[in-house]
């Protein structure tokens, strides 16, 4: 089903983002950023995913035959470059507030917003914060952002924690030392409150507004204290979190119960460096790794993630009533006061179906990012995978 | 081969050392006028100098840096008879200095009567050590006492060469015991080999430097000499300047299994790298052991490389014009410009013009008989 | 073949000091040099034995930086280089030692897909000359690159045909005529030509491209634009149709059919008897055109010599005369036929370095094809991947260098070394250097070290090639260096991180030990977010072990559970686990412990207390103590306060043991 077209870049990439399409994804976005890495000039690059074929590719076919079919045959449509723009060090993050504006973060600390000028033809950069990360009188990388409204949350090397707000040029808060180590990324629960993972394997809480500078809970790793590299919540159920691991796995905390994650998802060979939910199938998750693997998922076959009640597990008597895409199950429509969630299951095997997005790839991927039906990851095998027709359900 | 960049320095006299940090992103440079300055590749890809400071009361020979496991350490040695052991100190946020580094003396080694002409830090396995030699024949190894404060250096031994030292080089092999090599530029051939080689081993309950050899075959001046990288093998490579350079390979003898430390070298010479009977002043080898840069007094840079049949050629010269030249370099890529000339006009492919573009003659450096 | 011996390029730089104050050079990473002048002969007499005196230099002395082997580290080149490493991996996977039936259409694949990206890159290069914007060197320099890239198309064809996608009785020429086809490409463009041409003629144009089709063997594109010819001619004679018949009626080998050689051949000679048949006749005597295509067709000799211009090369020369004279002819034949083609063509002596090559390659000397071409190739990407390709097919004898290499291996460390210049091929680097069996990993030690660490995350990038290869050396080094860096930002806790992920007890140590002082210095503990979570860490260096148990103690002390607090502090200081320096301090913790009103020491740890105390106070007074530099800096009043607490706690501790005693006999 799915289609996969890939783009040589001839630069490292770090970050991939969708511009935010329309809601619910009825209108799929056509453009998406990347971010360099690791280049004498690095460089954020605005590309565009060419739509349905044109009648130019179809000489005498309709352009109305099966978009979808013709997708299968894997038919190269190729990303278009559409404008790039030099950047200063490495683009360690890229985040959209809204659908025109994005921020992109440095290695040597700096944050700098964009405007998509010209229905997405052209950058303009509109503010930058210099110098939010550093140690002594160096610079150092800012590493992560979330965004919630107009409020900013930075993350870096320094340990620190910076707030700000679009249009104020200096950050509306700072919290030094929030970390003893490296904090490798942050994302807000609900506004005023976000959670950060560093490199010893902490997971941490944070009130915005409180003005001490403590975190308000503390979640650890079991075993090794390992780096966590990503993290990201569930779309609707606030207290599900998934964070990766330098150790390749995919911790799972339900941050109503324990300090340690709840489940633990083995799959990759390598650190995760970035980790998905889907924004609206909240049943499919993403993740993508050094191993060069981007793994998908799929807990919408489970029993938990449907409509069938809790207790049809014991009735259950195995996956194979599904198919393997688990397209089967009936459209996920989680609740929180869904007693079980397909990721917090005591046997995640079982619940869980893990499916590889990129086939053969053996260089390490940086970052994924998914809206609606399509999928772009980034290597640093300097190539760009756009992936259409996943067939969530 | 092409230059891609050329920046006055800002020196007020002749350059004598160049040394570049573990990551080639950073430069120590020495001179006559007595100071030392520090440069750093900027984000911008250009080179800017961050620090520089006079301490020596003479010209400065050589500067070196420690491994980076040792924090930001640089070495220098000078007339002066003393070598300086200097550390980079970040400080709390300054605006003023924005860009600047500060580096402040750790230690400052005294021991010499006479011109130290070298120093070299050794391969990290073994610590942060130094040996230092000088003009009066005494190499002295020093070692600092606490890796984190470089303040107290011990001296470990001094051995006495009875020849007038000018360089030093340390064997980088993980695998061997502690080797170096010590050359002299004393010019009269009747006082005997130019290059000693001593081995750190034990040797009546005690460990100490002994002399494992001494290269009989080089008997004129050296003037520097360098052990290339090991990779893996069972013998040692040195290349030494002379009236020449000479590059040995020392494969040493072992007494049984269990002994560490030779009981002497099987020493041959694969190659003899002739420069024209010109003095050769330095010889450097890449980070992988695999090309030799000299230096001699023809004014020629020479680079050399074995084949896999071991056979020894120059492939490249360089040669300073003698000209002033203009203050900004162009990014000028002579290399593409040959290429250009000759693929102007070929635009399909055309089997007689394809013959320009591979003439051999062309000068293009990396084309390379196997 | 001659040997390329050459002069030796010299490069000039451009010094004002160099002539008379020789140049010495230093090596960066890769092939990166760099160069001052300031040494020699002159310096050396100026300054030996008589020290400073005056400047020589009249301006400032200049440093310059050299590069080479930079034509993969442009971004159109690097795609070549990102997307023939992954191919380069998996074809590692096939080794000479698999069974052929299952290796080979792999090989044959993987040579297609390196000729794709050759022809990719083509492309690529020629969109980027075309482009309007860039200049007319960088226009040129594209050029000249897509030419040399298309130049390596054509020999690796030829090699793949010869080497790699070898058929079964070693009949080629069908790949041959392929080859022909793909890489001289002068006929399609010629037919274009006329076909698009408003005013529609039948001139020499015309016919050029209907002899190069002929002469390639590609009949059916012959026929086709002869067909358009015969429609506006009147041809009552039906001599076009009858050229037509003729070419159509050509018998093609395949090895795909089921047509055994011999029947192949019995056909064949039946097809050329009848054109033969109707040069007698002459046939085709009023068309002149149409007669030379005939004599093409019965393989007369001569025809060839006269359209040699045509030909172009003596390979072309060569396929298309096999094809009308030895449509059969096998592979290993192939050189002694090229001989008479290169004769025509001037003879050996005006042979050019590609012409060389592809003779190497019909005489089926691989040795010397690599060998050639990296004599004359401006990269080494093609011999390295060709070396290697051929390796794969077991096509490369072993080469046996003396130093034990092959060349293959040789031919690769030169490819991977002309990537090592470049800030971002690091891991293509690795990928290349993993497949050298001998030098490979040791040239990975010296260079992953040297890769610059700007961010964590390429720092955790590079630990991660360390350790899937099993380099702890590597990892131990680069995680201490780390460390010290963060230690002299200022960054305890994160320096401790990275001596713990690379279990680095001594540094352990030295961290713990700043931690301690920095405590008994009156500031409190940093980083306790990580001391307080160091777990099984901890064990790491007794050290840190004492750090993150003297930590326990506090948080015991905290929550009031003053008799586990005190016994751990006990344990502290009988295991040995604090340094000296620090007993004072403990000591000292123990002191509220004695105002409680709860009795927390029994006797016997009253007893340890003391003597601990009592080692102390020999301690302070001994040699050892007294010599170090603590003793040395500590001020008067500091000691005074010493001396002070120690006599509180004599007399804390007498009174704690008077109270214990008593309480120990009653409840006895």
């Amino acid at each position: 089903m799915a289609s996969i077209s890939v783009k040589f870049v001839s630069q490292k990439v770090s970050k991939v983002r969708w511009q935010p399409g329309d809601l619910q994804g009825l209108q799929p976005s056509q453009t998406f950023v990347t971010g360099s890495w690791d280049n004498d000039e690095n460089r954020i690059c605005l590309w565009r995913v060419p739509s349905v074929p044109s009648a130019k590719d179809y000489d005498g076919y309709s352009s109305m035959a099966t978009d979808i079919e013709a997708d299968g045959e894997g038919i190269d449509k190729e990303p278009q470059l559409v404008y790039q723009e030099k950047h200063e060090g490495d683009v360690t993050d890229l985040k959209f507030i809204n659908s025109d504006v994005f921020l992109a973060s440095s290695s040597s600390g700096s944050v700098q917003a964009f405007k998509l000028m010209q229905g997405a033809q052209k950058l303009h950069s509109t503010q930058k914060w210099e110098g939010l990360h550093r140690l002594r009188t160096r610079a150092c990388p800012c590493t992560s952002m979330a965004v919630s409204g107009t409020d900013i949350t930075t993350v870096g090397e320094d340990g620190r924690i910076n707030v700000l707000r679009l249009d104020y040029r200096h950050p509306i808060r700072t919290i030094d030392q929030a970390d003893s180590s490296t904090i490798n990324a942050v994302t807000y629960l609900k506004s005023n409150q976000v959670v950060t993972v560093n490199a010893t394997g902490q997971m941490k809480i944070w009130d915005l507004r409180q003005p001490d500078s403590q975190p308000t809970r503390v979640f650890l790793l079991t075993g090794e204290k390992t780096a966590l590299h990503c993290v990201d919540r569930h779309p609707t159920q606030a207290h599900l979190v998934a964070a990766g691991s330098q150790n390749s796995v995919l911790n799972m905390w339900d941050m109503r119960r324990e300090k340690y994650p709840v489940t633990l998802f083995d799959g990759h060979e390598g650190p995760i460096w970035e980790v998905k939910f889907h924004p609206t199938c909240s049943d499919h998750l993403f993740t993508c790794s050094e191993d060069g693997a981007v793994l998908h998922w799929n807990g919408s076959g489970s029993p938990s993630a449907s409509q069938i009640a809790a207790g049809a597990q014991n009735s259950r008597t195995g996956d194979s009533i599904y198919p393997h895409l688990g397209l089967g199950g009936l459209p996920s429509k989680p609740s929180s006061s869904s007693p079980t969630s397909p990721w917090l299951a005591s046997d995640p095997t079982n619940q869980v179906d893990i499916n590889h997005v990129l086939p053969s790839n053996i260089m390490p991927v940086n970052s994924v990012d998914v809206e609606g039906d399509q999928l772009v990851c980034g290597t640093d095998g300097e190539a760009v995978f756009v992936i259409k027709s996943l067939g969530l359900r | 081969m092409f230059v891609a960049k050329s920046i006055a320095a800002q020196h007020k006299d002749l350059i004598h050392d160049v040394a570049y940090d573990f990551y080639g992103r950073r430069i120590a440079t020495c001179s006559t006028d007595q100071s030392v300055q520090v440069w750093d590749l900027g984000e911008d890809g250009e080179w800017h100098c961050t620090s520089a400071w006079k301490h020596h009361s003479g010209s400065v020979w050589r500067v070196t840096w420690a491994h980076p496991e040792f924090g930001q350490v640089l070495a220098s040695c000078s007339f002066d008879r003393t070598a300086v052991i200097w550390e980079e100190i970040v400080g709390e946020s300054n605006p003023n200095e924005k860009g600047q580094s500060h580096w402040i003396k750790r230690g400052a080694l005294v021991d010499s009567r006479t011109s130290v002409t070298d120093v070299k830090f050794s391969p990290r396995h073994l610590g942060l050590q130094l040996a230092t030699c000088s003009a009066d024949g005494v190499v002295r190894f020093y070692e600092a006492s606490d890796v984190t404060n470089l303040a107290t250096w011990s001296s470990q031994e001094e051995i006495q060469t009875k020849l007038n030292c000018s360089c030093l080089s340390w064997n980088p092999s993980r695998v061997h015991p502690p080797m170096i090599a010590v050359g002299s530029d004393d010019s009269s051939p009747s006082s005997g080999g130019k290059v000693q080689i001593y081995e750190y081993k034990e040797n009546e309950r005690k460990k100490k430097w002994h002399k494992t050899e001494t290269l009989m075959s080089i008997t004129e001046a050296v003037h520097d000499l360098a052990f290339a990288p090991n990779l893996g093998r069972s013998y040692h490579v040195i290349a030494v300047a002379t009236k020449d350079v000479r590059i040995l390979t020392l494969k040493p003898l072992r007494r049984d299994a269990t002994t560490m430390g030779s009981i002497g070298l099987d020493i041959k010479q694969p190659a003899q790298l002739d420069h024209n009977n010109q003095q050769v002043w330095r010889v450097s080898w890449n980070v992988t052991g695999t090309i030799l840069a000299s230096s001699s007094d023809d004014g020629h840079v020479r680079l050399w490389k074995a084949n896999y049949l071991d056979n020894w050629k120059c492939f490249q010269e360089l040669k300073g014009d003698g000209t002033a030249i203009p203050m900004s370099m162009p990014n000028f890529n002579r290399e593409q410009q040959q290429q250009q000339q000759q693929a102007a006009g070929n635009a399909r492919l055309n089997p007689a013009i394809q013959d320009s573009m591979f003439d051999g003659r062309s000068g293009r450096y990396h084309a390379w008989n196997l | 073949m001659a040997a390329y011996e050459r002069e030796i390029p010299l490069l000039v730089i451009p010094d004002a000091d160099a002539a008379t104050n020789c140049l010495s050079s230093v090596w960066g990473l890769g092939h990166k040099l760099l160069l001052h002048a300031g040494i020699g002969k002159r310096i050396y007499e100026h300054t030996q034995g008589k020290g400073y005196e005056a400047p020589i230099l009249q301006s400032p002395p200049r440093l310059h930086w050299v590069q080479w082997q930079t034509d993969m580290h442009k971004p159109i080149a690097r795609k070549l280089v990102t997307q023939s490493h992954d191919v380069f991996v998996a074809l590692q996977k096939h080794g000479p030692e698999s069974s052929d039936s299952v290796r080979k259409p792999q090989l044959v694949k993987y040579s297609r897909h390196y000729r794709a990206f050759m022809g990719e890159c083509v492309q690529d290069l020629r969109k980027a000359a075309a482009d309007p914007n860039v200049s007319r060197e960088e226009c040129e320099s594209y050029t000249a690159q897509s030419e040399l890239l298309q130049t390596m198309g054509l020999i690796w064809s030829l090699c793949e045909i010869l080497f790699v996608e070898t058929l079964p009785g070693g009949v080629v020429l069908q790949q041959l005529q392929d080859w022909l086809k793909l890489h001289f490409t002068e006929g399609d463009r010629l037919a274009r030509e006329v076909l698009q041409s408003e005013d529609f003629q039948f001139n020499e144009v015309y016919w050029k491209a209907i002899y190069i089709y002929v002469m390639q063997g590609r009949l059916a594109e012959a026929r086709h634009l002869l067909s358009t010819h015969a429609q506006q001619e009147q041809d009552t004679l039906n001599t076009f149709a009858r050229m037509d018949k003729l070419m159509r009626d050509m018998p093609v080998f395949s090895a795909l059919s089921r047509q055994s050689l011999a029947e192949f051949d019995l056909r064949w000679r039946h097809w050329q008897d009848q054109c033969a048949q109707c040069l007698e006749d002459s046939a085709f005597i009023s068309y002149h055109h149409l007669h030379t295509i005939c004599r093409i067709l019965s393989g007369d000799q001569s025809v060839f010599s006269e359209l040699s211009d045509m030909l172009g090369s003596w390979y072309q020369m060569l396929v298309t005369k096999l094809l009308y004279s030895n449509p059969t002819v096998r592979a290993l034949d192939l050189q002694y036929h090229a001989k008479a083609c290169i004769d025509e063509f001037g003879g050996s002596s005006r042979m050019s370095a590609l012409d060389n090559i592809l003779m190497a390659a019909f005489e089926f000397d691989v040795h010397q094809v690599i060998k050639a071409s990296s004599a004359t190739m401006s990269n080494w990407w093609f011999v390295a991947h060709l070396a290697d390709l051929l390796h794969h097919c077991g096509k490369l004898d072993s080469h046996q260098l003396n130093f034990g290499s092959n060349l293959r291996e040789f031919l690769l460390l030169e490819y991977a070394s002309t990537l090592m210049s470049h800030d971002s091929l690091w891991q293509v680097v690795a990928g290349y250097l993993d497949h050298c069996p001998q030098f490979g990993r040791h040239y990975l030690e010296l260079f992953i070290e040297r890769i610059p660490l700007q961010s964590e995350r390429k720092a955790m990038k590079v630990l991660r090639v360390c350790e899937e290869r099993e380099m702890t050396e590597q990892v131990r080094s680069i995680c201490k260096v780390l460390g010290m860096r963060s230690l002299q930002q200022g960054r305890l806790g994160s320096a401790l991180s990275w001596c713990i992920r690379s279990k680095d007890a001594a540094f352990a140590t030295v961290l713990s030990d700043r931690f301690l002082s920095e405590y008994s210095l009156g500031g409190g503990f940093s980083n306790l977010d990580l001391i307080d979570n160091l777990g099984a860490a901890m064990l790491l260096s007794d050290r840190l072990t004492f750090l993150g148990k003297y930590r326990e103690f506090h948080k015991l002390y905290e929550r009031g559970e003053f008799q586990e607090a005190a016994g751990l502090l006990l344990s502290l200081l009988t295991a040995k686990l604090a340094p000296k320096s620090f007993w004072l301090i403990l000591l000292t913790d123990v002191l509220p412990l004695l105002e409680l009103e709860e009795l927390i020491f029994r006797s016997q740890q009253t007893y340890e207390l003391l003597h601990c105390l009592n080692e102390l106070t020999q301690w302070y007074s001994s040699k050892d103590y007294l010599r170090s530099d603590a003793a040395k800096r500590k001020t008067k009043g500091q000691q005074e306060l010493e001396t002070e607490k120690l006599e509180l706690l004599k007399l804390g501790l007498a009174r704690n043991l008077a109270r214990a005693v008593q309480e120990e006999v009653i409840i006895s």
